[in-house]
């Protein structure tokens, strides 16, 4: 029994035993050979125009694109993160804010210096969070979030433990400092993008 | 570089680290490399000049993303020309070009001695021969004939079995020898 043409066309082992022992067979796959031998001579097609500057653009174009999409990404991640944050050391402050009151020996004056710093801090959050919906692409604004989650977890912790008020004010204030200077970021990143 | 043509073009693996680090004067030079050979392997697939062109653009677009990907176990060419593969038979899938026969179907037929003589060797015209099979013959005869991709790649750039691209072939060999002996009777009539 002879080779058909499929297995003429692409010799697995089995075909290859029987051309051992197969003329017609072995002829016909030389007749194959020198059937493609002739396809090697197809001509080589040459673009008609150099499109690499076409290329590149949309290349770059991706790139930036996709760059766009990463930043927004991690930005909408820190965000929730700062967030979050932001919100379970409001429920720790509304939840120790009573006890502050009745038991504080601090004079009246500066416990209302605390607590307007308290509030002023949550309105800054609250500006911050309606800029940094804009994609933002900066290190120095992932430093200085990172820095704000630590001072938030101090915050926290100075609250669980009852620290003194001024403990308190000093970890607020430079909160206070912090959040400032990343709505100076947004801004100027605003400006840049602009 | 190698000085070979097409495909068989070879770039040194420096050249492909710098292109890994994205350095986009390296995939010029890459670009420079291989770009005919994309383009005759999707205009020989597709037979379309203008979509040839636009599915080189895409297939570097894909080379320039995915090259951290490329692992030097094989040639760079061979790996560039499947991007290009499954980027045109994609597009000629979306154009309904692709025959939609199941595997089932593509039963061989009568057996025909098709290797008796090198019948192609008469012909002058190799592109003009091959216009006469579908798409999916001509991708099928181009891939195995021509780049070398075995049955198996070619049933992977077309998600079917082996036996549909071993039937296929065959088939188009066939009809390329129809053609080529009814050009030979009508020529010798017209000397007549």
């Amino acid at each position: 029994m002879h080779l058909n043409n499929e297995q003429l066309l692409e010799l697995d082992d089995i075909a290859k035993s029987h051309l051992a022992c197969c003329s017609d067979c072995r002829n016909k796959v030389k007749n194959i050979a020198s059937l493609r031998m002739g396809l090697t001579k197809l001509p080589i097609l040459k673009m008609p125009t150099n499109n690499w500057q076409q290329t590149k653009q949309a290349y770059l174009l991706q790139l930036k694109e996709q760059q766009a999409e990463k930043s927004k990404k991690e930005m909408k991640f820190w965000r929730a993160g700062a967030l979050s944050m932001a919100a379970s050391l409001l429920i720790v402050v509304l939840w120790e804010m009573p006890k502050l009151s009745v038991n504080s020996h601090m004079p009246p004056e500066k416990e209302t210096q605390l607590s307007q710093l308290i509030a002023h801090n949550q309105l800054l959050q609250q500006e911050f969070s309606q800029r940094a919906t804009a994609s933002i692409n900066s290190v120095y604004l992932v430093q200085l979030n990172e820095e704000l989650s630590n001072i938030d977890k101090a915050l926290q912790h100075a609250y669980a433990e009852s620290v003194s008020n001024k403990e308190k004010e000093q970890l607020w204030q430079q909160r206070h400092k912090i959040i400032g200077q990343m709505l100076l970021a947004t801004e100027q990143q605003k400006t840049i993008t602009i | 570089m190698s000085k070979n043509k097409g495909f068989q073009q070879e770039i040194s693996t420096e050249l492909i680290r710098q292109a890994q680090r994205k350095d986009i004067h390296a995939f010029e030079q890459i670009y420079i490399t291989y770009a005919d050979a994309c383009y005759g392997l999707a205009l020989r697939i597709c037979g379309q000049p203008v979509l040839a062109e636009d599915i080189v653009q895409e297939s570097f677009l894909k080379l320039m993303n995915r090259i951290d990907t490329y692992r030097a176990d094989g040639l760079f060419a061979g790996w560039l020309s499947k991007i290009v593969t499954f980027e045109t038979i994609n597009r000629l899938k979306a154009n309904n070009k692709v025959s939609s026969l199941v595997d089932e179907q593509m039963i061989s037929e009568e057996p025909v001695d098709l290797f008796d003589s090198n019948w192609l060797e008469a012909c002058l015209d190799l592109d003009s021969l091959l216009d006469n099979l579908s798409a999916t013959s001509r991708a099928v005869f181009i891939l195995h004939e021509v780049e070398g991709f075995n049955h198996k790649e070619i049933a992977d750039f077309f998600y079917r079995t082996e036996s549909f691209s071993k039937v296929t072939l065959s088939r188009a060999y066939k009809l390329l020898r129809n053609v080529v002996s009814t050009a030979e009777q009508e020529s010798k009539y017209a000397l007549k």
